[in-house]
C-alpha cells in the first residue's frame, strides 16, 4: 500500500520492457531455429511464463493495489481539504479577531474622550463649587469684619462716654466739695430723713 | 461658738454685769469703726512682728481716759489675744446683742457730718415707720458720702447719699 503510484508505474513499464525484450528474443529465437546460444532470443516458455505472471501480478495490482493508492489519495486530499478549511477557518477567526480589536480600539477612543470630557465636566463642577466657597468665604470673611469693626465702634463709644462721665462725675464732685458745707449737709440729713419717713 | 460670738457674749455680759451696757456698745462700736476705717490702726494692732505690749500701749495711748474701763479693758484683750482685725466685727456684734436685748434694731447710718440729736431721734422715728421696728441709731463719721445718709438696717441699705447720686450720674452717661 505504501508504494506509491510513479513507483509502480516506471515497475510495470519495466516489466514491459523486459518481457518485449523476452518477446522480441523468442520472436529472433524462432526465426533463427536453434539459436539457443543467442543472447537476445531466450527460452519460450520463460517469456510466456514471465508474461502470464505479469499479467497475474498487473491484475492483482489493478485489483488491490490501484484502490489502494485511490484510497490514500483520496484520505490525502481530505486531509489536505480538511487543513485548507481549518486554514480557512482560522483565517476567519483571526479576521474576525482582527475586526473586533479594531472595533475595540475604537470603543478605547470613545471610551478614551468619554472619559475625558466627564472629567472636564467634573473639573468644572469642582471649580464652581470652589467659586462658590470662596465667594461664601469672602462674604463671611467681609461679615465678621464688619461686626469687628462695628463693635470696635461700640466699644470706643462706650469707652469714650465712660471716660467723659467719670470725668464728668469728678469734676461734679470736685465742684460739690467746694459748695457742700456743714449747714448743707445738715439740709441734706434732713431731706433724707423726710424722705425716709415720707416713705413708710 | 465662734471667736466674735464668744468674745461679744463675754463683754455683754459684763457690761451688763456693770450697767454701762448701752455706753460699751457705742465706746465699742466706734473704735471699731475706727480700726476700720484707719488702715494705719489697724496694721499696728494686727503686726505680729511687734509684741503683744507694744500693741496693747497703742490702745492705751489712745483710749486711755477717752473710754470706760470695760471697753478699754475688752479691747486690750482682744488686741492682747492676737484678735484686733477681730474688733469691728466683735463690736457690731455687741451692739447687735445688746439691742436685740431691748427687742430693737440697728441702724448704722454713714454721714459726712455728725447728726444732731433732733435729727437722730427723727431718723429713729422714720426708720421705725419704714421697718416697723425700734430703731438704735449708730453713726458712722464718713467723707466719702459727701453729703446725705446712707443707713443699713440688717441687709436693707436705704442709701440716699451724694455719692451714690454721683454714681448714677456715672452709670446714666455711661
Amino acid at each position: 500500500v505504501s508504494v506509491s503510484y510513479p513507483t509502480i508505474f516506471v515497475l510495470a513499464q519495466e516489466a514491459e520492457t523486459e518481457e518485449e525484450t523476452h518477446a522480441e528474443g523468442d520472436e529472433a529465437h524462432a526465426e533463427e531455429g536453434h539459436h539457443e546460444n543467442n543472447f537476445f532470443y531466450g527460452d519460450i516458455n520463460e517469456v510466456i511464463w514471465g508474461s502470464v505472471a505479469f499479467a497475474i501480478i498487473f491484475a492483482v495490482f489493478l485489483w488491490k493495489g490501484v484502490p489502494a493508492v485511490k484510497k490514500v489519495m483520496l484520505k490525502q486530499q481530505e486531509a489536505i481539504a480538511a487543513k485548507i478549511a481549518a486554514a480557512e477557518a482560522t483565517k476567519a477567526q483571526e479576521e474576525a479577531e482582527l475586526a473586533r480589536l479594531t472595533a475595540s480600539l475604537g470603543n478605547a477612543d470613545e471610551e478614551a474622550a468619554r472619559i475625558v470630557a466627564d472629567a472636564r465636566e467634573r473639573a468644572e463642577v469642582v471649580e464652581a463649587d470652589l467659586k462658590r466657597r470662596a465667594e461664601v468665604e469672602i462674604q463671611e470673611a467681609l461679615q465678621r469684619t464688619r461686626i469687628e469693626i462695628e463693635a470696635s465702634k461700640h466699644q470706643a463709644l462706650a469707652d469714650l462716654r465712660e471716660e467723659i462721665a467719670a470725668m464728668t462725675v469728678t469734676a461734679t464732685e470736685a465742684i460739690l466739695k467746694d459748695m457742700l458745707n456743714d449747714s448743707v449737709r445738715s439740709s441734706l440729713v434732713d431731706r433724707y430723713i423726710d424722705q425716709v419717713g415720707a416713705a413708710s | 461658738m465662734n471667736i466674735v460670738a464668744t468674745y461679744a457674749n463675754a463683754i455683754h455680759e459684763i457690761a451688763v454685769a456693770e450697767k454701762r451696757l448701752e455706753q460699751v456698745e457705742d465706746e465699742l462700736f466706734r473704735i471699731g469703726q475706727a480700726v476700720e476705717a484707719s488702715d494705719q490702726l489697724r496694721a499696728a494692732l494686727t503686726d505680729a512682728s511687734l509684741p503683744v505690749e507694744r500693741r496693747q500701749q497703742v490702745i492705751e495711748d489712745i483710749l486711755k481716759g477717752k473710754a470706760s474701763p470695760t471697753a478699754f479693758g475688752a479691747v486690750s484683750m482682744i488686741v492682747g489675744a492676737g484678735h484686733a482685725a477681730d474688733l469691728p466685727a466683735i463690736a457690731r456684734a455687741v451692739v447687735e446683742k445688746g439691742a436685740a436685748m431691748r427687742n430693737h434694731a440697728v441702724a448704722e447710718v454713714r454721714s459726712a457730718v455728725p447728726l444732731t440729736d433732733d435729727q437722730r431721734t427723727r431718723l429713729a422715728a422714720a426708720l421705725k415707720k419704714t421697718t416697723g421696728k425700734d430703731v438704735e441709731i449708730k453713726v458712722v463719721i464718713d467723707a466719702t458720702v459727701l453729703g446725705g445718709i446712707v443707713t443699713q438696717i440688717g441687709d436693707t441699705v436705704i442709701d440716699g447719699s451724694v455719692r451714690h447720686r454721683l454714681n448714677r450720674v456715672r452709670e446714666t452717661l455711661g
